[in-house]
């Protein structure tokens, strides 16, 4: 059934070619990302080198073939930390209810006050740039989205009379927990982790663009794109495919999202189309 | 519980949000690598100085104390000292607010003036190829980053076209200094609003109240306007309310690749000069802001759906 839908397996294909590509970077790559080559400094895309090259004459491809070893990684690593902590907090949240529910509820808030990138740059300026704080400021500014969607499921799996026989058979909290409720999580925390995977990239590009990042010797895709920036009258190239992987990749993230919540729970569209 | 009640619901339920903002926008100063009086005194000072500066700022208060102190300040619009300028933070603020609300309004008109025809008509001429072309670009809309999309709008309207200005503001360029910055922000607000009101029309157009209308004979164009936008705004409307946050972010890179002098841009650059005052000020400034404007359209939901306003 999948198989018929074309967007979504094109976009796993992307997906696929995208971490295929970042785990044998070293292998496919022309050039090392730092090979610097003089003589053919700011050289417009052609034969010898496929999309141009920098300033200090490093191979735009292969930089980018390097980049998205960063780029996935942090992607995956702050998804995951934020699935995690997010599944977490919303389980308990949701669980227990009464004055727990009520305080998680109101820091929710609290932090669904702050827009993302506003949050994301006041945690870097406190914490510093770098690779491993990206990855913790991307999935501490996730983690309440997570939070609110296992929340609100939650209220609505415990009302179903499985989960009240379960709990007059007189099954523990945390059995009741893993057996009952948590599977029925699996859909939409799939579904949200997918469109986050997208929005954690984009977010790393545009922590890495403003300096706020991914620092050197390290390089990412939003590392290529800043360089760029400083030359886009010269070498317009630089940035603009850096960009073309970015987008490419979101852009298979969120494909692969929507298809998955068409296919997983129809009724989840709503629902979740308000808080991307 | 009818629409006064409710407004003054919802606004008292902004309050504690907004506290607890405060507190931790105030707790960045705190938080914030290096001695805040050391900044302040440069680089010739005696301990006996840090120690009076200390007591000066209240800063051998206890923390809470401290708040209290801050937020009472805050409340009479003293949002401190800029480090760098030693000039008022509100100031700062205020000079560069006309830029960050033209950008901000004029990629809206740019989002709502693309987003919602364009929805509406992909919803009237749905599983055709224009539906499935347009649905494509909106999800291509929305995952190119704004920074990027900026760049190259730059490289083919500034650089190559040279049509338009590449960034620099209004004080320099006037008004054309905005038209790409807000092409580039609402370009993927655009694209959310095309989705939200496709299946939000295709849901309204499903209802018995729409078949009603027809069935009496009511013109097409008048069943529309009349049964089928009116419906369909409100799921819009909360897009637009909840992506103000999006826009918001939008803003902050827009303004750094345009080199726009507002809001986002001062906060910007107040991470790269340490400078915490403003820093503090702009958080605290954009995050009341986007608490107000989700309560504004909390309100006009509830005005155009009279039925959240009793539940």
């Amino acid at each position: 059934m999948a198989l018929r839908d074309k967007p979504m397996v094109a976009a796993t294909a992307l997906i696929i070619l995208v971490i295929l590509v970042s785990a044998m970077a070293p292998w496919i790559a022309p050039y090392r990302q730092d090979d610097m080559d003089v003589s053919a400094m700011l050289t417009p895309p052609g034969p010898r080198h496929l999309l141009g090259t920098d300033n200090f004459g490093r191979d735009v491809l292969s930089r980018i073939i390097y980049g998205a070893r960063i780029s996935v990684l942090v992607g995956v690593l702050s998804t995951l930390g934020a699935t995690v902590l997010g599944v977490a907090w919303g389980t308990v949240a949701g669980y227990f209810g009464g004055w727990i529910d009520e305080l998680s509820s109101r820091f929710l808030d609290i932090m669904f006050a702050f827009p993302y990138i506003v949050l994301a740059m006041a945690l870097v300026a406190l914490i510093g740039p770098g690779t491993t704080n990206v990855v913790l400021v991307i999935a501490i500014i996730r983690v309440p989205m997570f939070a609110r969607l296992t929340r609100g499921s939650l209220l609505s799996i415990k009302q179903n009379d499985y989960v009240v026989a379960a709990r007059a058979l007189g099954n523990r909290d945390h059995r009741i927990m893993v057996r009952h409720l948590l599977p029925n999580l699996v859909g939409p925390v799939l579904v949200l982790s997918t469109l986050t995977m997208a929005t954690a990239i984009n977010t790393e590009a545009a922590l890495s663009f403003l300096g706020l990042g991914v620092t050197p010797p390290q390089s990412s895709w939003g590392t290529v794109l800043a360089d760029g920036r400083n030359y886009i009258w010269q070498a317009p190239w630089i940035s603009t495919f850096a960009g073309v992987a970015i987008s490419l990749t979101v852009l298979g993230f969120n494909l692969l999202g929507d298809g998955l919540r068409d296919l997983l729970d129809p009724r989840l569209q709503r629902e979740m189309g308000k808080s991307t | 519980m009818g629409l006064p009640r409710f407004v003054v619901k919802r606004a008292l339920l902004a309050i504690p949000v907004l506290l607890g903002v405060s507190f931790l926008v105030f707790l960045i100063l705190h938080l914030a690598p290096g001695d805040p009086t050391v900044l302040m005194l440069g680089t010739e000072w005696t301990p006996q100085d840090a120690a009076r500066l200390r007591a000066e700022l209240g800063l051998d208060k206890p923390l809470l104390a401290q708040y209290v102190d801050w937020l009472g300040r805050v409340l009479h619009g003293n949002l401190g000292n800029q480090y760098t300028t030693r000039q008022p933070v509100l100031g700062a603020i205020i000079e560069r607010l006309p830029t960050t609300l033209t950008l901000a309004l004029g990629s809206m008109v740019v989002a709502i003036g693309l987003g919602i025809p364009i929805g509406m008509i992909t919803a009237w001429t749905r599983r055709s190829w224009i539906d499935s072309a347009m649905r494509v670009l909106a999800l291509i809309g929305i995952s190119m980053p704004v920074f990027w999309l900026g760049i190259v709008l730059i490289i083919v309207f500034a650089v190559t076209l040279r049509w338009l200005p590449p960034g620099g503001g209004m004080g320099q360029y006037g008004i054309r200094a905005m038209v790409l910055p807000c092409a580039a922000l609402g370009t993927s607000f655009a694209a959310l609003l095309m989705r939200m009101t496709r299946s939000s029309v295709l849901e309204t157009i499903g209802q018995d109240y729409v078949r009603t209308a027809r069935a009496k004979g009511a013109r097409e164009s008048r069943v529309l306007v009349r049964h089928v936008l009116r419906n369909a705004a409100i799921p819009v409307i909360t897009v637009v309310g909840v992506q103000l946050g999006s826009l918001l972010s939008g803003a902050v890179l827009t303004e750094t690749i345009f080199s726009l002098p507002g809001v986002g841009r001062l906060m910007y650059t107040s991470i790269g000069s340490r400078d915490y005052p403003t820093l503090q000020g702009t958080i605290l400034f954009v995050a009341t802001g986007f608490v107000l404007a989700n309560l504004l359209v909390d309100i006009l939901y509830a005005v155009l759906d009279p039925r959240v306003a009793y539940e």
